[in-house]
């Protein structure tokens, strides 16, 4: 895939961000002859040196809707359990040092960025050039085996950052949150919000949704996790849509965090 | 601690509801209503979502598609965010291409729905009164298609 963008050159950058986790995400049609016996392909062909991949629990399709006049009170309500799905496994593929996850099922393919100790993060672009690599070779193999097509229906992008807090009370404050301070220590702390993003010529594209809660890091330390995520369909069915979808979500990620985290905490991650 | 006269009044209160708790126990019964309306509706969707499911392919005698699981969750969030208090139930029907159509009907007016794939859709829509007759593309905003069902009901 060539002619992938820049990074844009207004958007905030940090020099060090608390990210934990980034996760690039497809959904698409199962494939007419997908079948699980392709999995051992898949595994000899990128991930030779690794051991076998982890099976579980299939993630069931979703599609980011409009149009409700409460977009979040009635979801999944209507009940698929007894509808004939894939019943395939989802399958997980981890790196020798742990940073690079891929989760690859029937209808779904996740590839994890996950930060290891001191090391600092690889950036947008670098793990979203891995991404589309590995679809690469993943259409490659589809085509060579005679799977089907990759054909996409939605995109996910989601950005995990976990903010050190001895004091959540005092943290949230400073983040302009709210005013537990004058409570006093609090115990616990849990938020969410969505936004409908529209483009250009007013059309809905995309939902983003903000969780915000009081947690461990993966080192034990308080923290207050902030998960960011946009996810809706691509402009049309294609990969190239989809990465057009990752790029436009990324600015309104690195925005809203910006927004967030404007006080405070900022000075910690060096805003450049 | 309350006092006796205090205890006597509550007391009394309890027994001869105000206007304030009649309205707040219609408004209880409404939304105990409204869920039991939103539960029969989804059980008839589920329903008849486990009759196309049952659907092999050549169904129709030809070479027609097997129902896309992929389709059919989607045509069950797109309900979910349709969905309003007083909308009845679709005709629900299967497509050969392993789509879904969606019908609502009103004596001679309709609106339709033809799904045949995630984020892909084409509508119909008739009401005479109103003069109404569009065609149109639908991919995941369902805004419009609402405001037309809310007409047609």
């Amino acid at each position: 895939m060539n002619n992938l963008p820049a990074r844009p050159k207004d958007l905030p950058e940090f020099e060090n961000p608390p990210l934990r986790e980034v996760a690039f995400s497809i959904q698409f049609e199962v494939p007419e002859n997908y079948h699980e016996l392709f999995v051992h392909e898949i595994w000899t062909e990128l991930f030779p040196e690794s051991p076998p991949p982890d099976a579980g629990e299939r993630v069931l399709p979703t599609f980011e809707t409009f149009g409700a006049s409460f977009s979040d009170t009635r979801r999944n309500e209507i009940n698929f359990a007894a509808l004939r799905g894939p019943h395939n496994n989802k399958y997980t593929f981890t790196s020798d040092d742990g940073e690079s996850i891929l989760h690859l099922q029937p209808d779904r393919i996740t590839k994890i960025w996950k930060k290891q100790q001191e090391r600092n993060y690889p950036r947008f672009e670098a793990i979203r050039d891995d991404f589309v690599q590995l679809l690469e070779t993943l259409e490659s193999l589809f085509d060579k085996f005679k799977i089907g097509s990759i054909v996409p229906n939605q995109c996910e992008l989601v950005y995990a950052n976990f903010l050190k807090s001895d004091n959540i009370a005092k943290d949230l404050n400073a983040l302009g949150i709210s005013t537990f301070e004058a409570i006093g220590s609090i115990e616990g702390y849990h938020s969410s919000f969505s936004k409908v993003l529209f483009d250009e010529g007013g059309e809905k594209w995309a939902r983003l949704r903000g969780m915000m809660w009081s947690t461990h890091d993966p080192d034990g330390d308080q923290s207050i996790q902030l998960n960011l995520a946009v996810r809706g369909a691509p402009e049309d069915a294609a990969i190239s849509d989809c990465l057009q979808f990752f790029q436009r979500a990324r600015v309104e990620i690195v925005q809203t965090f910006a927004h967030i985290c404007e006080s405070g905490q900022v000075k910690l991650w060096k805003r450049l | 601690m309350h006092s006796t006269t205090e205890q006597k009044e509550y007391g009394q209160r309890q027994s001869v509801p105000g206007p304030a708790s009649e309205v707040a126990m219609q408004r209880v019964q409404d939304i105990f209503r409204q869920k039991n309306d939103f539960l029969r509706w989804s059980k008839y969707i589920e329903n008849r979502f486990d009759q196309l499911n049952n659907l092999e392919r050549g169904w129709d005698s030809y070479d027609a598609s097997p129902i896309r699981y992929t389709t059919a969750k989607f045509v069950g969030d797109m309900l979910e965010a349709l969905y309003f208090d007083g909308l009845k139930t679709p005709v629900i029907a299967p497509l050969k291409s392993g789509g879904i159509q969606l019908e609502w009907h009103r004596g001679e007016d309709c609106l339709e729905i033809e799904v045949e794939r995630p984020n892909f859709a084409n509508c119909y829509i008739c009401i005479e009164a109103d003069d109404i007759e569009d065609e149109f593309r639908i991919k995941s905003d369902f805004s419009k298609i609402r405001e037309m069902l809310k007409q047609l009901m």
